[in-house]
Formats: structure tokens, sequence, C-alpha cells
């Protein structure tokens, strides 16, 4: 089985604190997996890491067989990192961005245009093509920061809370065009605070605690794990310790 | 847009060029026309200049002033590109797009470097270069050698910025490499005035010594028409081999630090949140206590994060640094106390301004502010005035100083510093809106009235207290000119805020 994303021992400090504890994590190809955990636990930092954003103090970590620190050119070619506050270029145009993401993942001009213009289309942007990115909405700014994730057709795609600031609507397409990049092959890591989101969508979950890896597998692996019937909801919060029960105790 | 071949270095530079492009401000026709017009003056000076002058000799005929005019500009130029680099390193938020992406990071450090070096001549070239254009039109086609000069100091300069930015980052660590690199920016901008009043300090037979060494042989080396300090201006007067030597070493040293420093680089952009992690932990240090009481917690609240916020506490230590020089010519008092009132009301007013409209306009939760129960006008009356405290306590040592000369200016001096800050606080309650941070930059470009406004109100009070101090009438016209810009600022600001 090939890995789309195969961690080992990672380890990344912040100060003497441990972000990410000999975190080990492995993502076979096509497969859509959500990483979940409360705030701080080491989700961004993990992926940041994958994403060549932040350097490991210990451990590897690889990217369709690439390592990040070692072949870090390589690895990011097949890799869409798409952070949870993408920084978009205000006095550009829609076009204009999608272009320049695609030409810094080398793809032709001609290409990166007629790429563009469908994903503009896809996501319900092409009304604002002609318009300046400073001019937009939140949700606006987020499908667009999505559709230069999605331009280089990636194998693979990091995303940090991609929902965030979409209406029911827009979320909507975005999980569809998501399920449908998972189904052509590509492989999608979200994490995400909504865990309806990861209940319905992700094939295997992985939730992290204080940097570490704390459950793994298929919702109905979990379930069989920590009692049957209990919602992912239930999991989580018996899981990190945040569930009622624990903070009466 | 060229087509070039993507993720190439010239393609990354052509688009690093059109967002400089985009972000230059020129957003309005009205600016449009102010630039445009500028620009014609400056040609037409130039031609003036160019028709009835000859410069090319003036460097070895008067290689002192000569010398003394590459350094001050070099110094600026050089302080610019640090101020560049540190935004360019720390600040441009993109960074985290393109090295996401697969471009080998030397490219993307290596235009970065050439935008900072582009920019940081930039203050110059808008007055050199429309000269050098008129050149050609009177036969002078030397004066075109300022391009090559110009982007050449433009590369050594950046050169330096960047690798003395990222040596302290390896030896400081990215928080406190960012405030050093600025505070060295600001530093080697007012390097060369201090050093000029520092000569006056000098022991009387230390002087006599640097001016007998001025005028020996020795001297020359240094200072003479054959001193190497006279490259760049000989290279900007057209001069082939001291142009060719200038343009060989921007490039090699600008080639060389590329090299050598694009990994610590890459670092340095990557540490970047572990800096702001660590400066966001708790350092055990007991919180300041935020008592009952709107204007209390409100003033406590800005005091705090001027006092947190490395960039403002930069700004602020900049405009100290500028004070430094005014300081000096006042403690040697070989100069008119009178002429340094206006330069000081000046520069406590610009500080006043900037922190004011920075703490009005750049407010990190204006929603949280604005569905708060207080009425906004109150609240901007507040950060303005919790803004000038600390300028307020930045102007006592020098009203301390004039009132031990001579009781009467101190008061004078005191009066029209008190009215230059009021001016300034009143300016900014009036017409500026509280606003998020995120729009900070974008917002400081359209509010050209304002910032004239400003620069006015402080303008005629300082004029109104050198008039005053010389006993002259004329004083009115100052004081008339500071009352005016509040009074604009009000009559065009108070309606469409709230």
């Amino acid at each position: 089985m090939t890995l789309a994303v195969e961690i080992r021992g990672l380890t990344k400090r912040f100060g003497g604190q441990a972000a990410v504890d000999n975190l080990d994590l492995a993502i076979p190809c096509g497969e859509f997996h959500a990483l979940l955990g409360p705030n701080g636990a080491g989700k961004t930092t993990t992926l940041r890491v994958l994403a060549g954003l932040a350097r490991a103090d210990a451990g590897s970590a690889c990217v369709m067989g690439h390592d990040v620190a070692r072949d870090p050119i390589a690895a990011k070619r097949v890799l869409a990192f798409l952070p949870d506050d993408p920084m978009l270029y205000g006095k550009l145009k829609p076009l204009e961005y999608l272009e320049f993401v695609a030409g810094l993942w080398g793809i032709e001009a001609g290409v990166a245009g007629e790429r563009a213009e469908a994903l503009l289309q896809v996501l319900g942007l092409e009304e604002k093509r002609g318009e300046r990115i400073d001019g937009f909405s939140r949700g606006m700014r987020q499908k667009l920061a999505l559709a230069g994730a999605l331009i280089h057709d990636p194998a693979v795609m990091i995303l940090d809370e991609p929902l965030t600031g979409l209406d029911a609507a827009a979320a909507r397409q975005v999980k569809d065009l998501l399920v449908a990049r998972v189904r052509a092959g590509c492989t999608v890591i979200l994490t995400t605070h909504i865990l309806e989101i990861a209940e319905r969508l992700a094939e295997r979950i992985s939730i992290i605690v204080r940097g570490r890896i704390v459950a793994q597998g298929t919702l109905a692996e979990l379930r069989a794990r920590n009692g049957a019937g209990e919602s992912l909801e239930d999991i989580f919060l018996g899981l990190t310790g945040a569930a009622p029960g624990h903070a009466a105790a | 847009m060229p087509r070039l071949k993507p993720p190439s270095w010239p393609w990354l530079l052509a688009q690093e060029a059109r967002l400089l492009w985009r972000s230059g401000g020129i957003g309005s026709w009205m600016m449009a026309a102010i630039t445009l017009l500028f620009f014609a003056a400056v040609h037409l000076a130039g031609w003036l200049l160019l028709r009835q002058h000859s410069p090319q000799q003036w460097p070895r005929a008067a290689p002192g002033a000569a010398i003394l005019i590459t350094l001050f500009t070099v110094l600026l130029v050089l302080a610019a590109a640090f101020a560049l680099a540190v935004r360019a390193l720390f600040e441009r938020r993109d960074l985290e797009l393109l090295i996401s992406a697969p471009v080998p990071t030397v490219n993307v450090f290596a235009v970065r470097g050439l935008g900072v070096a582009v920019s940081s001549v930039a203050a110059v070239a808008i007055f050199v270069l429309p000269i050098a254009n008129m050149g050609p039109f009177v036969g002078k086609w030397w004066t075109l050698a300022a391009y090559p000069a110009l982007l050449s100091i433009g590369l050594l300069c950046a050169a330096a910025a960047f690798a003395g930015t990222l040596l302290l980052v390896r030896w400081l660590g990215v928080a406190r490499a960012r405030i050093v690199a600025q505070l060295t920016g600001a530093f080697l901008g007012a390097a060369l005035v201090l050093a000029m009043q520092l000569e006056a300090f000098l022991p009387r037979n230390v002087r006599a010594g640097i001016a007998a060494w001025a005028r020996s042989d020795a001297a020359m080396g240094w200072i003479g028409a054959d001193s190497p300090l006279l490259l760049p201006a000989r290279a900007m007067v057209g001069e082939p081999w001291p142009l060719a030597a200038l343009v060989a070493l921007g490039v090699a040293a600008f080639a060389a630090v590329v090299r050598a420093t694009s990994a610590g680089f890459v670092r340095a952009v990557q540490d970047a949140p572990i800096a702001a992690a660590g400066r966001s932990r708790d350092r055990g240090g007991r919180a300041r206590p935020f008592r009952h009481g709107l204007a209390r917690v409100v003033i406590a609240k800005e005091l705090t994060l001027i006092a947190r916020d490395p960039s403002l506490f930069g700004k602020a230590l900049l405009q100290v640094i500028y004070l430094v020089p005014l300081f000096l010519v006042l403690a040697r008092g070989s100069q008119a106390p009178e002429l340094m009132a206006p330069a000081l009301i000046l520069l406590a007013s610009g500080i006043a301004g900037v922190l004011a409209w920075i703490s009005v306009s750049g407010e990190e939760a204006p929603q949280l502010l604005g569905s708060a129960p207080v009425s906004l006008e109150r609240l901007r009356w507040l950060k303005v005035g919790a803004s000038l405290l600390p300028v307020a306590a930045l102007v006592l040592p020098f009203l301390a100083w004039y009132a031990y000369h001579s009781p009467p200016m101190a008061l004078v001096v005191a009066l029209f510093l008190a009215a230059a800050l009021a001016g300034s606080a009143f300016v900014h309650v009036w017409s500026t809106p509280l606003g998020a941070t995120r729009d900070f930059k974008q917002r400081a470009r359209q509010n050209v009235f304002l910032r004239i406004a400003d620069n006015l109100s402080s303008l005629g009070w300082a004029a109104a207290c050198y008039l005053a101090l010389q006993g002259w009438w004329f004083a009115v016209a100052g004081v008339v000119l500071g009352l005016l810009a509040p009074a604009c600022a009000w009559a065009a600001g108070r309606r469409r805020l709230d």
C-alpha cells in the first residue's frame, strides 16, 4: 500500500513545551482523513511541518514518499496546503491570483488560465472575476483560497479548517468538491472542529491530544473501542477529557 | 504579464513588480495627478539644472562635500533597506504560500532581495532619476549612469541589510532580531547627524588633531579626489571604471549574500511563529490590574498594548533616536534654543500623531468596542489621550532643560507644545474612525486628508512657537494654521463618524 503521508516520531517544541510529541501517522493514498483535536492539540503544527512551513525538532515526515526535510521541492510539488487563515493578495483579481499560484507550481500560463476559469465557475466565483480580492467576503476568500489549493491538481491536500466562514450552500459545494477529488484518487487530510463533517466525510479519523495520537480508525472502529452507539462527539469528548462528566469530576 | 516561464526567478520578479506597482498607493485620480505634477516639476528642474551646469567634474572638484553627500545617501538607503528587510522577512504573510510551493527558496529570497534593493533607493531615485532622464536632451548622456549606479547601491545595501538581519536572527532569535534590526535601520538614518553633533563634543585638542589630519597627505587618501569613498559619486556621474566597479561590487555582494543566507532566510520564516508563541507565553509576571471604570480600563489597555507591541515600540524608539541630535544641540548651547523649540514641537506632535492614528485606527477589536454601551467619541478621546501620555513623558526632559535655563521660555514652549499635542488629538478624535488592524495600511493610504491636516496643525504650532519666542506678532498666523487643521477635521470628519 502506497502511503500519501507518513509521519514517524515527529516532535516539535515551542520554547520548552512540546506541541507535537513523538507523533506517528500513516495515511494511505486516496483516503479522506480527518485530524481532530481540541485547541492547541498540535494539529496545525503537524500540518505545517508537512507543508514545509515549520521544522521538526525530531522525527520525519514524508509526502508521497518524499521526505519534506530532505527533498522539500519534490514533496511540495504533490502537495496543497490550505491554512486556516489563508493569505490572499488583495490587489489581485481572482484569475490573476489563481494564475500566480499555478505559476508557483510550474503550470504553464495557458493551462493555468483554463483551470482557473473552471475552478471559479465550480466555486461560484465567476461573476467576481473582474473584482479585486480586497473587496471579497470571508466566504469568497475561503473559496478562492481553496481554488488556489486545487489548481495544480495535487495528489495530497492538507486543509486546516477549510469550511470556516462558508455559508451552508458554499460548505456543501466545497464538501462535494473534496469528495469528488478523493474519488479521483486524491488524498485529503483536514482538520475541523465541526465533528459532523468528519463523521460524514472521513474514511478514517485521528484524534490528537497534547501532540500525540490517542485514537485512530474508521468511525465504526472508534465506536467499537469506545462503546458502540456513541456519536463521534461523545467519543471525542471522552478521549480529550472534555466530556461534561470529566468537567464535573 | 510577460510570458515568462513559471516559477523561474524572472517570473517571480515580474509578480513582485506587479504587486509593488499595485500597492503603490496611486489609487485616485487626485493622487495620480499630484504624482504626475511632481515628476513633471522635478524633470523641469533637472532640465534647467543640466542646461546651465555640468556636474560631471563635481566629485573630484569638491571631494569633501561629495563624500559627505555619498555617506548621507548610503546611510539613508541602508536605513530603508533594514526596514524593508524586516518587512520582507517577518511581515509579508505571502511567504507561507511561497515557501509551501515547490519553488527553490533561493529564488524567492533573491526576488525579495531585489524588491528591497529597488524600494530602498526609491526615495533617492525620485529626485535623482528625473534629472538623469533630462541629460540626453541637453547632450549629457552620462547622466543615465545614475540608473545602474543607484541600483548597485541598492543591491549593496540590500545585501548588507539581509545579511545583518539574518545574523541578528541567529544571535538573538527572531523576536529580538526584528526589533534590533528596525532600530539599527533607524540608528543608521540618524548616524551621520549624530556623528556631526558628537564631533563638537570632543575636547579642543582632539578636534585640532582631527583638523590637522584632514589637511595631511595621509587623509587625502580618504577624503581627497582619489578616495575610494568617492566611488559611488564618480559612478553616478558616469565615470566608466568607477561605474563598472560599483556594479560589479553590488552584484557580487548581493549574489554572495543570497547564496550564503537563503537557508537562514527559510529558517527565519519557519521560526517566526515560534517567536510569536514565545512572546505570547506568560512569563510569570503579574498582569496589569484593569481597574473598574471606562477611562481606567481603556487607558490601561492602550498603554499595555503600546508597551507590548514590538513594532510600535520600535517606531517610538526610532523617533527618540531622532530626538538625540536635538538634545545634543540643546546641551551644547551653541545654537539658539529658539530654533530647537519648533523642531521639538514637530517631532513630538509627529510621534503623537503616529501613536494616536495607530491607537484609534489600528484597533484590534473594533467590533467589541463598537458594540460596547459607551459613546464612541468618548472611546476615541480616551484612546488618543492614552497615546499622548508616552509623548508627554518623552518631552518632559526637554521642558526641564528649558525651565532650568529660562523659565519664561519654558512656559512658552510648554504652551505651544501642549497646543500642538491637543491639535493632533482633536484631528484624530474628530476624523479617525475606529478601524481594524488588518485594514490599517489601506486606510493610511486612503486618509491623505487626515495626514495633511495633522502635519499642517503641527507646522502651524511650531511656527507660532518660534515667532512668539522672537516676539513677533506674526505668531498669530501660526496659531490660526494650528487651529484651522483641527477645525477642518471636525467639519470634514464628524458627520461620517459613529
